[in-house]
């Protein structure tokens, strides 16, 4: 195998008839684009290695009708154009911590398990005599686990109030499904249906709990009356 | 620029990582100056990854709101150049648009056959250009995106990895296929134009 010494910044890989090949396959005949070889001889190295310069040209040819490829350019200024008015016209939202709090949630998570964790080992673990110099270290360790732990709880707290929000808005959005007949009473889910079937949706203000009312006493009254 | 608020300067010798932070506050300034360094290069690559002016538009543009929404994501302690970053938007948008494409648009390589090539005979600048793409467009799609980011775009098998998502050994691999295919192709070319004449 020739070998030859390279010129390039690489000092330590010498240039080989496989890895000439190797660069040839990947990068083509452009030396500058052989990574660690930018510098490299490529003439004194096929002076010396002529059957790899069939080889060589073809991997130029290659080069040279591959950079015939030219791009049809638009307007880029239209198009950054186009593209501010489209960001101008979004509600700018700065990064907040509230805002991503869905993403934090594993993490966060995890970080807390590994608090439980700590402050349990902490707490039942009993310092040797060794270890009794060191009680500083432990001290401040552990007021950083209680910091980090109210400050875990703080977002826990934070997300429990989103998801109610969240929660109320929903409840506010959504109609409410028909009751199912539930497991219990069985006057009690007749009743249910009843009252399903004169009030499919839920009445729109406290007017219609009077006349819910009075329907509930008719059918006691007609429930009495059968018996 | 006339949808830029003037209420920041953005010089072209302010760092692409410092602009990405102002971007992150809403600075349509630093935005446009993003957009500015890098929509020649996401063009670029976006076009020659679907040959379509349109397509590679609709992507830069897309990259562009995607980097709007996302700068705060960039984290400059990883290590990869805000550039780096951005191309792998680009580069994703073109995957993910190529999936959703697949099968409903007929692309360009689809009919590269060798009586485009006996047609197109004039042997003209363009014409060359444009059996060079379709030829391009006959790779795989992330065989195309390593030719692009290496050849085309000058970057090396370490960031061409990175903003594949991928390893440098996976980078040379696509590469050397690439480069194989093209070749036979232009062989078959060659050989045509010289049974031609």
């Amino acid at each position: 195998m020739n070998e030859m010494s390279d010129k390039s910044k690489n000092t330590d890989i010498v240039m080989s008839r496989a890895i000439f090949e190797e660069m040839l396959e990947m990068h083509g005949a452009d030396t500058a684009r052989w990574s660690g070889f930018e510098t490299f001889d490529c003439e004194a190295f096929l002076a010396q290695n002529t059957d790899l310069k069939e080889a060589y040209e073809q991997a130029r040819a290659l080069d040279s009708w591959l950079d015939t490829d030219k791009i049809e350019t638009p307007d880029f200024n239209a198009l950054q154009e186009r593209i501010l008015a489209q960001v101008s016209s979004q509600k700018i939202v700065p990064f907040t911590f509230k805002a991503h709090i869905a993403s934090y949630r594993a993490p966060y998570a995890a970080a807390a398990m590994i608090v439980v964790f700590c402050a349990i080992v902490l707490n039942l673990w009993t310092p040797s005599a060794q270890d009794v110099g060191n009680q500083a270290v432990i001290d401040v360790a552990y007021s950083d686990i209680v910091s980090l732990e109210a400050e875990i709880m703080n977002v826990i707290e934070q997300e429990i109030v989103l998801a109610e929000l969240s929660s109320t808005w929903r409840t506010m959005q959504v109609k409410p499904a028909p009751i199912q007949p539930q497991e219990g009473d069985p006057v009690e889910n007749e009743i249910d249906q009843f009252l399903d079937n004169v009030f499919p949706e839920a009445p729109p203000s406290d007017e219609g709990l009077e006349q819910e009312m009075d329907l509930w006493d008719l059918f006691l009254q007609s429930e009495n009356t059968e018996t | 620029m006339s949808q830029i608020n003037k209420h920041s300067a953005a010089s072209g010798t302010t760092p692409d990582a410092e602009l990405l932070k102002r971007v992150v506050k809403g600075d349509n300034v630093a935005f446009a100056e993003v957009m500015r360094r890098f929509t020649p290069m996401a063009y670029s690559v976006a076009y020659r990854m679907y040959s379509q002016k349109s397509d590679a538009e609709d992507v830069v543009q897309d990259a562009f709101l995607k980097l709007w929404d996302k700068a705060h994501l960039y984290d400059e302690t990883k290590g990869a150049a805000v550039s780096t970053w951005f191309y792998r938007m680009v580069y994703n948008l073109c995957i993910d648009l190529k999936r959703k494409e697949k099968g409903t648009k007929t692309e360009l390589n689809d009919h590269y056959e060798s009586k485009d090539a006996q047609a197109d005979q004039a042997f003209d600048e363009d014409n060359q250009s444009k059996r060079v793409r379709k030829a391009v467009m006959t790779l795989p799609a992330r065989q195309r995106a390593a030719l692009i980011l290496c050849h085309f775009e000058g970057h090396s098998n370490e960031e061409a990895a990175t903003i594949m998502e991928t390893t440098v050994k996976g980078v040379e691999g696509l590469l050397v296929r690439a480069r194989k295919t093209l070749q036979e192709t232009l062989k078959a070319e060659q050989a045509l134009f010289k049974g031609s004449w």
